[in-house]
């Protein structure tokens, strides 16, 4: 319990360090945002009129706690370019597009990589494993555009089985969300499908190699049992890892597909909003994705501890 | 009082290290403290060997680190010729424990495996003697090496992992010595070699010892191997000295220390007639460090324990000549 | 006379490496009686536990391996045993305890676990809590203190000792009528030693129980089983009944492995008779004798014949070994 409360507020620690580096970075960004705004061909005296309703004004920590305050109450601002939107919304939907591509993406490459993986550590060197291993490296070769326009060309082109592009949220029915979710999750999980199953080949291989499995085997269990419930759960820590680790990479950096399928998810707003100079934007976009960044890492620690049990009894 | 007793220490002026009242604890969770070693006292005297015994986690390797202030005791004096190492600054330290020599258990993992043979044995002196005679440092690196059952030619330039377990030793061994230590640290360098290798490696200590004029301290749960190659030695319990003795007292017929003696009932006896199997109740684990019993730290499991040994802990005393025996009961 | 347990007869375990063909264990033939024990002797890398798993069939799972010679339990051959009879025999006719006992436990698995799924496998028809019950009891069975609060625990947070007992209480889970103990006491203190020692003995006794107790340490051994084999190089070179063989050991490897070892009733500082050199290269294997280059006795013939346990002359007690040593040596004050 105590231990927990540590965690936590050393999780609060680490947020308001994030907040505060998220504030500062886009306020030291060179360029005036009042310009950004509003053209460079206006008199110094609509500039001078914009800062100081933008409260530019201001020393930079009292900004930074108006700004906080604001953020308490989920106020991201307005954005700076026109239509002048509520940059919560802006983020809120983007995010909703990103979160939910990275998630299913994710168990998309869980489906695949687990039992592959379980497969080709099965016989190590063997056929099996040789030619997933194979495959995989393909597949970790190919950047994500490439294979995001082999799969439209195939898919879509071709087989006329998916929407070229355009995304439809869950509100709009949940059929017409994931027809429309599935290419861009595909490309997704065709990246993370060969990380996946190698770092847990590894793993399972080491496990298998324990006493424990002999000690297995010996008690009559077959392969397959061994497999999932002695040899998985101990050789999950580094999948686990990675999958964090891309959780948190997807959710603010999947531009690439993004682009390629027309989806408005967070990478998209974040590159348009900073070609535009939109700092509210990247300041709460950036905000939000490094807050995902601390919440994932400590999800992580939390299923480390879950898995084994020398770390939670250590930890709590 | 902390310890059990000094009376089994000799005279100041004719030992190589004295050791007195160590003490070390490591912190634990909840603020609790694992009390390792409580106020243990001995003294090795030049040339000598003394050999440490006792159940795993009585706190025999933390004596031998503690003794090379790696890291320092909580409390306790350490002599090391007549230098009390507590009082040294830290570079002097450093300096001073170059004449005593640790060698660890598992061979294999105390060398640095990307380095080869030649360049581990000589890698301590460089440290120390920078720029000395190049020639003459591997006169003696090959000297060592054939002193110590390697083929010097051979080993030269091979990695660890191309040697054997009990060739590793070796190396380590040829490495401490390099240092002309005055005293070897050998915490269970035997325990994970095969026996005819064991023997090997007894008798090769055993000339080098001679050889080099070294004192030993030789940590080992084998009480046939601490009997082969020992002069004096002290059974350790869960951070106490339990018993002093010359080795030659070292057998079932004597009266030993209560632990000592069902340490000895342990060893098996090399016979062909089935022994029957005694299993009455369930054993007996060391008790915790963390907390430890109070007065005689043995009492959970002594088949003498009385209302006594609860209340009062026993001092080390000298029952017969040579043999110090701390407990209330034995006489 | 009855067929024994375990009728091994020409055992061979090959595994195919990047060194080439290495036979770990060659040609090995033992017959194992109900309720006795067999000690099997030999330092590491002579092939003790790979002859153990090989009995029990868990080498031929393996993709490099093969296995020749019978290994007839109860008179059904397990030596490469398909599906059904593993999962028949295994665990529950047969069972092991290995050397480890923490890394032989699943660390994420509770104690009681490791036991109730033993139990279940072998026989579906107990409920969850016939079969914890079970577990406590066979966990009281190996004298495990408050048994019922230690099986909702991980192994890391028992005592080396208490794992071991867990190990066996896992290997007794079904009753089996052959134990296969891969350097049981290995990795504990004596004090706990003597403790596994005195248990596994008296479940044999009480259970009628027959077991391999293999170990690197004559010591061990001895005074707890009823014959012993030792094992060189992947080969039985000696095996006799233990009496004898503890009055008088006749191949001079078994005599060297005793007098090579300091026993607490040698005197004091003695020198030690060590063996030369080390076991040879199970990739490199060469003519004649495998003990030759380090044996004392060695001979012409040595070199170029292999001896085989009847070498010696006396069936009784086998000695692979052209020049046996029959005359009872004065320096074996160690045998009792
Ligand atoms: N899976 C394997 N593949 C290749 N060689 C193997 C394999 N398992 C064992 N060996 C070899 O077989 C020989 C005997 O091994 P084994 O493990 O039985 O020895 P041991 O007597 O039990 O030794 P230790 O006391 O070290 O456990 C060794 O040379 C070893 O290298
Ligand atoms: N770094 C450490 N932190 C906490 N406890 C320790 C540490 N090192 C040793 N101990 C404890 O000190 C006691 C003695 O340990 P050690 O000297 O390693 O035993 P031995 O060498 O006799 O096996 C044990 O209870 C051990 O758990
Ligand atoms: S003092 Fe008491 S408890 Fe301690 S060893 Fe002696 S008799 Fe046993
Ligand atoms: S056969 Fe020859 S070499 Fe082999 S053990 Fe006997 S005497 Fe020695
Ligand atoms: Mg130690
Ligand atoms: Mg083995």
């Amino acid at each position: 319990m105590k231990a927990a409360a540590g965690k936590v507020a050393q999780l609060l620690v680490v947020m308001f360090l994030v907040s505060l580096g998220t504030f500062s970075l886009t306020s030291l960004m060179p360029g005036d945002p009042a310009v950004a705004i509003l053209g460079d061909n206006q008199s110094p005296e609509a500039y001078a009129e914009l800062r100081d309703k933008l409260g530019l004004n201001e020393p930079l920590v009292e900004r930074y706690f108006t700004w906080l305050g604001h953020v308490f109450q989920g106020d991201l601002g307005t954005s700076m370019v026109p239509p002048n939107e509520d940059v919560t919304s802006l983020i809120g939907s983007a995010f909703a597009v990103s979160i939910e591509l990275a998630v299913l993406a994710l168990v998309v490459a869980l489906v695949v990589s687990i039992p592959l993986a379980m497969i080709s550590a099965r016989r190590p060197d063997g056929l099996l494993d040789r030619a997933a291993s194979a495959t995989t490296f393909g597949i970790m070769s190919v950047p994500s555009f490439v294979s995001g326009l082999v799969l439209i060309a195939l898919l879509v082109n071709q087989l006329h089985l998916f929407p070229r592009v355009g995304w439809v949220g869950v509100t709009d029915g949940l059929g017409q969300n994931l027809y429309h979710a599935a290419l861009p999750v595909i490309t997704i999980a065709l990246l993370e499908i060969p990380t996946f199953t190698r770092v847990l080949r590894g793993d399972l291989v080491r496990t298998l190699q324990e006493d424990f499995v002999l000690s297995a085997r010996a008690k009559g269990m077959p392969a397959w049992r061994i497999m999932i419930f002695d040899a998985f759960r101990p050789s999950s820590y580094s999948l686990i890892t990675v999958l964090g680790l891309s959780l948190a990479q997807l959710i603010g950096s999947t531009v690439i597909v993004e682009t390629l399928f027309s989806l408005p998810g967070m990478g998209r707003l974040v590159v348009s909003s900073a070609s535009q100079g939109n700092i509210t934007v990247i300041q709460g976009a950036v905000l939000v994705i490094a807050a995902c960044y601390v919440l994932i890492n400590a999800g992580v620690d939390l299923m480390y501890s879950v898995i084994d049990p020398r770390i939670r009894r250590v930890g709590a | 009082m902390a310890g059990t007793g000094k009376t089994h220490l000799r005279e100041a002026g004719s030992t190589l290290l004295r050791v007195e009242d160590l003490q070390v604890e490591f912190p634990a969770k909840g603020g609790r403290r694992v009390h390792a070693v409580s106020g243990v006292s001995f003294d090795v005297a030049p040339g000598e060997t003394v050999g440490f015994v006792g159940e795993s986690g009585c706190g025999k390797s933390t004596v031998a680190r503690a003794v090379m202030h790696l890291p320092a005791p909580n409390s306790g004096v350490v002599n090391l010729d007549d230098t009390e190492l507590g009082t040294l600054s830290a570079k002097r330290l450093r300096e001073t424990r170059v004449a005593m020599q640790l060698i660890f258990q598992d061979p294999m993992a105390s060398l640095n495996p990307r380095r080869k043979v030649k360049d581990l044995v000589q890698e301590g002196v460089e440290i120390w003697h920078r720029g000395g005679d190049r020639h003459a440092l591997e006169e003696r690196t090959r000297e060592l090496l054939d002193d110590v059952g390697l083929d010097s030619a051979t080993v030269w330039n091979r990695y660890p992992h191309e040697l054997s377990g009990g060739q590793c030793q070796r190396v380590s061994i040829a490495r401490a010595l390099m240092m002309r230590p005055s005293l070897l640290i050998c915490d269970e360098i035997l325990a994970s070699l095969d026996v005819s290798v064991q023997s090997q490696m007894l008798n090769l200590l055993k000339r080098t010892r001679a050889e080099h004029g070294l004192a030993m301290m030789f940590i080992s749960h084998d009480l046939g191997v601490v009997k082969n190659i020992s002069d004096r030695i002290l059974v350790m319990y869960l951070g106490k000295v339990a018993e002093v003795l010359e080795v030659d007292a070292l057998d079932r017929e004597t009266v030993h220390h209560p632990y000592t003696q069902l340490l000895l009932a342990s060893v098996p006896r090399v016979t062909g007639e089935r022994i029957k199997p005694s299993v009455d109740g369930a054993a007996q684990d060391l008790p915790s460090p963390l907390n430890p019993p109070s007065g005689c730290r043995f009492r959970t499991r002594c088949p003498l324990a009385t209302d006594r040994c609860a209340q009062e802990e026993p001092q080390l005393e000298e029952k017969r000549p040579g043999q110090f025996i701390a407990c209330h009961h034995i006489s | 006379m009855s067929r024994p347990l375990l009728h091994v007869r020409d055992l061979t375990t090959t595994f195919t490496t990047s060194r080439g063909e290495v036979v770990s264990v060659d040609r090995v033939s033992f017959d194992l009686e109900r309720g006795q024990t067999l000690g099997i002797v030999g330092e590491s890398g002579s092939g003790k536990s790979v002859l153990g798993r090989t009995v029990m069939g868990l080498t031929s799972a393996a993709p490099n391996a093969t296995v020749t010679g019978s290994v007839l339990f109860d008179g059904v051959d397990i030596a490469n045993p398909d599906k059904k009879t593993r999962a028949q025999y295994l665990g529950a006719r047969i069972a092991m305890i290995f050397q480890d006992p923490l890394s032989s436990l699943n660390p994420v698995k509770l104690i009681g676990v490791h036991i109730t799924e033993t139990l279940r496998r072998h026989d579906k028809s107990l409920s969850r809590q016939e079969a914890r019950r079970r577990a406590i009891e066979l966990l009281d069975t190996v004298r495990i203190p408050d048994p019922a609060r230690r099986f909702g625990q991980y192994p890391h947070e028992l005592s080396g000792g208490m794992r071991q007992r867990v190990g066996i209480a896992i290997a007794l889970a079904c009753r089996p009528q052959l134990l296969i103990a891969d350097e049981p006491t290995t990795a504990l203190d004596v004090t706990v030693q003597k403790h596994v020692l005195d248990l596994l003995g008296m479940l044999c006794e009480e259970q009628g129980m027959a077991m391999l107790l293999v170990s690197h340490d004559l010591g061990v051994v001895a005074g707890r089983s009823d014959k012993v084999a030792v094992m060189y190089a992947g080969r039985i070179q000696e095996e006799a009944v233990s009496s004898d063989f503890f009055r008088h050991q006749r191949h001079p490897y078994s005599q060297a492995l005793l007098d090579a070892k300091p026993h607490l009733e040698n005197p004091a500082r003695a020198e030690l008779v060590s063996i030369p050199g080390r076991p040879p290269d199970p990739a490199h294997r060469f003519p004649g004798c495998r003990f030759a280059p380090r044996c004392r006795f060695v001979q012409g013939r040595c070199r170029e014949e292999e001896p085989s346990l009847e070498s010696g002359g006396i069936p009784s007690h086998g000695a692979a070994c052209f020049y046996p040593l029959d005359a009872v040596r004065s320096t074996q004050e160690v045998s009792i």
